[in-house]
């Protein structure tokens, strides 16, 4: 039999053992080689804690398995902090992994009782990144017309054969000619009109999103919602019609030719 | 060889006219106050009203020469004061001062109650209502219709529906082939064609479901990209070569008045106003349908009048002069003006011209 239990030197023990695990866990994450971490059993504190041991490197043995398969599907972490740190994917308002966590939230199966106004959330929070995607879609397309608009206008001020400009009036007015023409042409071409039509509609479900949140709050609040009032604006109408056709065939036929 | 030419005495010389021009122009701005700005002023008293939609009639200012009254009819997308701006700049003074009997008819402020009333309410409900009732009060069996952009395409198609109401009937820049934009034109024209068919029929759907209506400011934002440096610059350069002139500045801001009252138009009407006719082009096509009945524009027997802008940007002159072959009365007539849009109805250059064309034509059809 060994010396007195010493309570805690075994828990130093078992503290280094947990420890050691722990890094030979993450480093299976980080796609250095695993290591397995030597074990050494615990003694004095009878089979508890040996089985504790046992299950939790159980444990630890299953994770290190199930890492890389699960990671294989977000992508490697080098990855995922080069793509976090990109500028170019900051103007995108969004990372790819939460947005394919966020669409599957949000398109996935619903429940019953579970998460009905988490979904709502999350689904406007996805339609505002949309809408931040168009807006700097419809921005760059716009800046390159401001841009054209700024070079025919220095050529036509230092190349191009004309009048001389001798007032800050024609200048102006040469400017002003110009970037409106330029304007007026990218307005018109395809990409200008699908950039806005893009912009339209997804602040337009932006706000529909926006709405329903604020609905589900009307409701838990017995407050009249948007869709309510807007039916009763409906029947009030409708009503009105049938009225004035009432009336209107309740009285004398108009004087005609 | 660079254009630019800089001369230092020019350019001192510049600057103190500018400098002097802005003290001037600052003392008369900071004189003028909103009441100040008046538009719509020509006497008239409410004869008739159905939901929000008012029908006023005009104190007569003259011996009356043309037996039949006119009914004034705008659309939705603005105000009906554009055709009386301000004293020296009103279709409705020049017919009232040439005797015409004259009604106009005001469709309100339309709010998000108002979204689901149609084109089929306006024409077949408010606009008919009114035609009764000055059929009734003057004991006559018809009157003479004169509809304004889309309150032009509101007379066309209660005439096409009710011909036996009508004795004459005048449209000023009216669209009637949404489509023709394509036959070719100046790039600043028809924006609002090429817009229109860009939308696909779900985002109207969905625009008008998020916003219950369309909205006014959407609509004066879609027009300042017609003319984009114009609108730009129209605080800052637009502006500085009025501002020392009493009579250009309250022009200048009578005509923001009118621009900064635009109702929203509602929803339902919207949605055909931008799918049956800016997109599928249905009026043309006689297959344009209100109250369960189709607009056919061969029904149009009575003589018509089509008044339209020759350098109009928002309905481009082919749009409005393709009714003359779709009507069915030989008593068609053109009038096109110079100016823009608006520019036929409230610019100098055109005051009397427009008022004067339609005068003429009717004492011509008593």
């Amino acid at each position: 039999m060994s010396g007195p239990f010493n309570w805690f030197e075994e828990s130093n023990k078992l503290f280094r053992n947990w420890n050691e695990q722990q890094q030979a866990f993450w480093k299976s994450i980080t796609g250095q080689a695993t290591a397995t971490a030597p074990v050494a059993p615990l003694a004095g504190l009878g089979s508890s804690l040996s089985q504790t041991q046992a299950l939790w490197r159980s444990a630890i043995e299953q994770w290190m398995a199930l890492g890389p398969q699960a990671l294989g599907q977000v992508g490697k972490i080098d990855e995922l902090l080069k793509t976090s740190f990109d500028p170019a994917k900051w103007a995108q308002g969004s990372i790819a992994p939460v947005d394919r966590a966020i669409e599957h939230l949000v398109d996935g199966p619903s429940y019953a009782t579970l998460f009905t106004l988490d979904r709502q959330v999350l689904r406007a929070q996805k339609l505002r990144a949309e809408w931040a995607r168009d807006l700097a879609a419809y921005q760059l397309v716009v800046q390159r017309a401001w841009s054209e608009a700024l070079q025919r206008f220095l050529k036509a001020v230092h190349y191009d054969e004309g009048a001389p400009i001798r007032t800050w009036r024609e200048l102006t007015d040469l400017w002003v000619d110009t970037a409106n023409d330029t304007l007026v042409e990218a307005h018109r071409t395809p990409e200008f009109l699908e950039a806005q039509r893009r912009l339209t509609r997804s602040s337009t479900e932006c706000r529909l999103a926006e709405r329903a949140i604020a609905e589900a709050y009307c409701e838990l609040n017995h407050v009249p919602t948007r869709t309510e009032v807007d039916e009763l604006a409906k029947t009030v109408i409708e009503l009105r019609r049938e009225l004035r056709a009432l009336k209107s065939a309740a009285q004398p036929a108009p004087r005609k030719k | 060889m660079p254009r630019l030419v800089f001369d230092p005495a020019q350019t001192a010389k510049e600057f103190a006219e500018l400098a002097s021009h802005l003290v001037r122009g600052g003392e008369l701005l900071s004189s003028v106050k909103d009441r100040d700005v008046e538009v719509g002023t020509a006497p008239k008293k409410e004869v008739f009203r159905i939901d929000k939609t008012t029908l006023y009639h005009y104190e007569p200012v003259a011996a009356k020469t043309v037996n039949v009254p006119v009914l004034v009819a705008y659309g939705l997308v603005g105000r009906y004061t554009m055709a009386d701006l301000q004293e020296d700049r009103s279709l409705i003074r020049n017919l009232l001062a040439q005797g015409v009997d004259l009604y106009a008819v005001d469709w309100g402020e339309p709010s998000r109650a108002d979204r689901w009333l149609t084109l089929d309410d306006y024409v077949d409900d408010y606009l008919a209502a009114c035609v009764e009732h000055i059929c009734e009060a003057h004991a006559l069996d018809q009157i003479t219709l004169l509809g304004i952009c889309e309150g032009g395409v509101f007379t066309v198609c209660y005439a096409a529906l009710h011909p036996e109401r009508i004795k004459n009937l005048i449209v000023t820049i009216t669209p009637i082939d949404f489509h023709a934009d394509q036959s070719g034109g100046p790039p600043e024209h028809g924006f609002i064609n090429l817009w229109t068919r860009s939308l696909t029929k779900e985002d109207i759907d969905r625009l008008i479901e998020a916003n219950g209506n369309l909205p006014g400011e959407l609509m004066s934002f879609v027009f300042s990209q017609m003319t984009p440096l114009a609108s730009l610059t129209k605080y800052n350069l637009g502006m500085l070569d009025v501002m020392d002139d009493e009579k250009k500045l309250m022009n200048f801001l009578r005509m923001e008045k009118w621009l900064q009252d635009r109702p929203h138009h509602p929803g339902e009407a919207a949605k055909q106003w931008l799918k049956d006719l800016y997109q599928d082009n249905k009026l043309v096509k006689n297959e344009f349908v209100l109250s369960g009945r189709k607009v056919e524009l061969p029904q149009i027997t009575m003589p018509v009048l089509n008044v339209y802008a020759e350098n109009d940007h928002i309905i481009p002159p082919q749009t409005s002069r393709a009714l003359g072959d779709l009507v069915g009365t030989d008593d068609y007539t053109e009038i096109g003006l110079p100016g823009g849009h608006v520019g036929v109805f409230v610019s100098g250059k055109s005051q009397g011209v427009l008022g004067k064309g339609i005068f003429e034509w009717l004492r011509q059809r008593p």
